[in-house]
């Protein structure tokens, strides 16, 4: 299956194709690389950012503390529009292609990522910096928020590909992948693409069954744990 | 060789899990306890995560205690008047439970709830268990275990009953009560109680302890398959392809476990249990002192 696209923002073209533009969890699903690799129609040396988006939810950072000798969560911040998912590649490190405003502006980097405390919140910013810092270092351990910028390379002075990877844990849902056309500090030209993560078979008919038709479900896994039992209690005579 | 779970969403290996049922089905068959102590802290030690580790296991217990109430029954070890009561207190205790489990995942506090009642209640019993295990090792020779009889003031509550299987006639209150405590202890603990009740049937109620494991196993499988309801209505969490993976190796496991047990006395296996309890209990309580790796953690909000 593949997704083509062509932006045309400043005049000047900019192809991106995708391997696939799904990726499917099965049962036996570790993980998997997509290959996303594009053209840009003029013979200019020029760099290129990639960066992939997931779905943006609400996070809960909980902080813990040294209570009568027990480490127990005893403060919690709230976060909205926060991506389940993060990562960049790009052709050179980033602030050597674009300038420290432009990266933030656009939110190049996982440490520019500007997520919003919900709203209420009465902590100064100090401790809202220390939440914010907290979010992306555990989203980085678990690694959904990448911890190296991957390589975009260039074959000719037009072609480039990179490989993205999505870990075990990649959480479901559209995803956004953009990528940026960069030349002289300036971004000539952007591009964007949808994926979509998704459970298929077995996986998303168990996970559908157990989310839409709770109580069935859980009966049914009743029924199955008992009849197990009751076969185990047969071989068992048996043997 | 990966397996994906749908539930708890996350990449296991497969040979781990079989193997972690059958090391785990070893050790109930060899003691005769359920091992749902030992089970869930391994799964959430893996990586499974806790509200997903709790509920799963109670789903795959109900299919233990199915397996191991028919060979009692055939012996007519069951007593099932006083399974019927135990049960009732038990599906108060276990809704009341899964309750209290989703208020205190929202709160953020469900680990650590999880974590100090495996403490506290590994610790009691393990402790109790080893001393009088210890004791009737030393003293073997001299008497034999005297039949319990207890005499003490539950004898003096109302709303007595006749239990014929268990010759007893008490009060309904406390076999009430014992049926609510595990219940509860069930559903945020992700155990069958099998560890609390028995003790508890012996020395509180009086009951002979041939009808005891019996009855324990038959108010169970009621227990834990109200709980896997209600976890898979209220929080999503029942994973039946984890259930299923340590339904098959626990199979063998207790097989395997059984023989082995009926090599050993009953003194020394209870010395063994007592030391594996306490040695699950000091691993729980250590993690909950030592200082974290990160003081920060975080956790989608709503939904697992």
């Amino acid at each position: 299956m593949l997704l083509f696209g062509i932006s045309t923002a400043h005049g000047e073209d900019l192809a991106i194709d995708l391997s696939h533009n799904e990726v499917a969890i099965t049962t036996a699903f570790s993980g998997t690389d997509l290959l996303l690799f594009g053209a840009t129609d003029q013979n200019k040396k020029s760099d290129i950012i990639v960066v992939v988006r997931g779905p943006k939810g609400k996070e809960i950072v909980r902080h813990k503390e040294h209570v009568m000798g027990l480490w127990i969560n005893s403060g919690e911040m709230e976060f909205v529009g926060v991506p389940d998912f993060y990562t960049v590649a790009s052709s050179r490190p980033l602030n050597e292609i674009l300038p420290e405003d432009v990266l933030k502006r656009e939110q190049i980097g996982a440490h520019r990522l500007v997520f919003s405390p919900i709203a209420g919140t009465t902590m100064g910013p100090e401790k809202q910096a220390a939440y914010h810092e907290a979010l992306l270092r555990n989203k980085r351990r678990q690694g959904l928020y990448a911890t190296d910028i991957g390589d975009v390379t260039f074959v000719g002075v037009n072609l480039f590909r990179t490989t993205l990877h999505f870990p075990a844990a990649v959480p479901v849902g559209d995803y956004r992948i953009e990528t940026y056309l960069v030349r002289d500090d300036k971004i000539v030209t952007r591009h964007e693409t949808e994926m979509r993560v998704h459970k298929i078979g077995v996986e998303e008919e168990i996970y559908n069954f157990a989310h839409q038709q709770a109580w069935a479900y859980g009966i049914l896994a009743i029924i199955v744990a008992g009849l197990a039992g009751w076969v185990a209690n047969a071989i068992f005579r048996k043997a | 060789m990966q397996i994906y779970l749908p539930i708890a969403e996350v990449s296991v290996n497969i040979f781990l899990i079989l193997g972690m049922g059958g090391g785990v089905g070893f050790l109930s068959g060899l003691f005769g306890v359920g091992g749902g102590f030992l089970m869930t802290p391994l799964l959430i030690f893996i990586g499974i995560p806790p509200a997903v580790a709790v509920a799963t296991e109670a789903n795959q217990i109900v299919a233990s205690s199915v397996s191991g109430v028919l060979a009692h029954w055939k012996r007519g070890n069951v007593d099932v008047k006083m399974g019927v009561m135990l049960l009732i207190g038990g599906v108060i205790g276990s809704t009341l439970g899964v309750w209290l489990f989703t208020i205190l995942k929202e709160l953020g506090q469900i680990d650590l709830v999880i974590k100090v009642s495996y403490v506290v209640f590994l610790g009691i019993i393990g402790s109790v268990m080893f001393v009088e295990s210890l004791r009737t090792m030393m003293h073997r020779q001299k008497q034999a275990a005297p039949r319990r009889r207890v005499h003490n003031w539950m004898h003096g509550l109302p709303l007595k009953m006749r239990f014929h299987r268990s010759r007893l006639y008490i009060s309904v209150i406390p076999t009430l009560m014992i049926g609510v405590v595990v219940g509860i202890l069930s559903a945020i603990m992700g155990v069958g109680g099998g560890f609390i009740m028995v003790p508890a049937m012996i020395y509180l109620l009086g009951m002979p302890t041939a009808v005891v494991v019996g009855t324990s196993l038959f108010q169970i499988i009621f227990v834990t398959a109200n709980v896997t309801i209600l976890q898979a209505v209220n929080n999503f969490a029942v994973d039946v392809v984890l259930a299923l993976l340590l339904l098959a190796g626990g199979v063998i496991g207790a097989q395997f476990g059984a023989k082995a047990g009926a090599k050993l006395h009953g003194e020394q296996l209870r010395v063994l249990l007592a030391v594996m309890v306490l040695g699950v209990c000091g691993k729980i309580g250590f993690d909950l002192l030592i200082t974290p790796v990160d003081v920060f953690s975080i956790g989608p909000v709503g939904g697992h």
